[in-house]
């Protein structure tokens, strides 16, 4: 997936979401689950700041920390120290409210504000569990800013990350992707299927399908490393292989580093 | 039945009053002429960049805000106490006796130093002060950078 941004949108973007985040954190207990919902909707709808939360990739139990709390109110959640599971962990309880409550107060643990004022219990967890969240985007979108600075010459910038790459641009600059190499390595691997069917060799039908496999992963962004990581196994014994054509052989040398890179 | 207690606010050598973000509790200042206008109806943080339209009074405009609220109903009290004892004097079924007052405490005195660097904003075409500059400062007027 790819995403160009000029810095006049950055800008807008960052605004946006400024506005969205303080809408949530001076919200009222009674509006929490509507302001939660288009706090999140915003997240979800916006590329690169949806990449970057989705690279920090870190799977966290949320259902049993948010039974724990709540069958004990002494308890508050344990909300990891490094920045990126940090991300993850608030992101991913914020999700678990949005689809399991129909009320923002009511899963919010009463160990985070010791008053009997349902508003004093909202503030006092949005001050303490989502304003760092928060924070810790807008200082992702300043970082991208501050890149822009450094790259004003060549009114461009790159950013690279698993899931996707996200391009910005500044004053309507023209991009020239990177990103292109998955489809450069679709365009590739495709070809080796159809060099592949003149082949014979053993497990010949399990390349193909490995590849097959691969392809369709990169197109629907869904492709798993370890897979990717069999293919070139694989590939690496094919180009060892004697009396193979050499139209195959070079598809398949030139798929390699691109494999590898995608990997990485 | 409201109250209404006002109490002025000062402002510092270069005409500035501090207002306080109710999300990352910085200090800054504007003029009260932008404070007080009404296209004005909400502000971001210069440092934060998030908004509220309410929110921006700082701690010690808080604190004098409620002292002075709190000698308001320690007053009505100690008075509404007196007219019981006065009202009871030579009843011979019951007596009232008012007791020690409630105190009424004097407020700090509130003082705007004449600190902060002062940042033109183009955007706006507005000036600011803000603690220090971190590449920009948000516009409190617009939002942007």
């Amino acid at each position: 997936m790819e995403t160009t941004l000029s810095q006049k949108e950055l800008k807008k973007l960052s605004l946006n979401f400024r506005t969205v985040s303080s809408r949530l954190l001076r919200t009222s207990y009674i509006d929490g689950m509507a302001n939660l919902l288009r706090f999140l909707n915003f997240i979800d709808e916006t590329p690169p700041i949806k990449n970057y939360i989705d690279n920090c990739n870190y799977k966290f139990d949320v259902a049993n920390e948010v039974k724990e709390c709540a069958s004990n109110p002494r308890v508050i959640y344990s909300i990891p120290t490094d920045t990126r599971e940090e991300i993850s962990f608030i992101y991913q309880i914020l999700k678990y409210y949005s689809k399991n409550y129909e009320s923002y107060l009511q899963p919010i643990p009463h160990a985070y504000c010791h008053s009997s004022s349902f508003q004093d219990q909202v503030d006092e967890f949005n001050i303490r569990v989502v304003l760092p969240f928060v924070n810790h985007i807008n200082c992702f979108l300043e970082e991208q800013y501050i890149e822009f600075g450094d790259e004003a010459l060549n009114n461009k910038i790159t950013i690279n990350n698993d899931s996707g790459q996200v391009n910005f641009a500044q004053n309507h600059a023209n991009i020239t992707a990177t990103q292109n190499m998955n489809t450069e390595v679709i365009g590739l691997m495709e070809k080796f299927i159809t060099q592949l069917q003149s082949e014979i060799f053993k497990n010949k039908e399990e390349l193909q399908e490995l590849t097959e496999t691969v392809v369709e992963g990169i197109k629907s962004n869904t492709a798993k490393k370890t897979i990717i990581s069999m293919l070139a196994t694989k590939i690496n014994e094919f180009i060892t292989l004697a009396g193979v054509s050499a139209g195959a052989l070079e598809t398949a040398q030139k798929i390699l580093p691109l494999l590898e890179r995608l990997f990485n | 039945m409201c109250t209404k207690i006002k109490f002025n606010v000062p402002i510092d050598d270069d005409g500035y009053v501090s207002l306080q973000c109710p999300f990352c509790r910085e200090a800054f200042k504007i003029t009260p002429s932008d404070y007080e206008a009404e296209e004005n109806f909400q502000l971001y943080c210069p440092y934060c960049g998030l908004v509220s339209e309410e929110g921006f009074h700082t701690d010690e405009i808080k604190e004098h805000a409620f002292d002075l609220a709190q000698n308001h109903c320690n007053e009505l009290i100690n008075q509404f106490m007196k007219n019981m004892e006065r009202q009871f004097k030579g009843n011979g079924f019951a007596s009232f006796e008012a007791g020690k007052p409630l105190p009424i405490k004097k407020p700090k005195t509130l003082i705007e130093p004449t600190d902060m660097q002062e940042v033109s904003l183009k955007c706006c075409k507005k000036k600011i002060k803000v603690q220090y500059r971190v590449n920009g400062a948000y516009c409190p007027f617009c939002g942007v950078k």
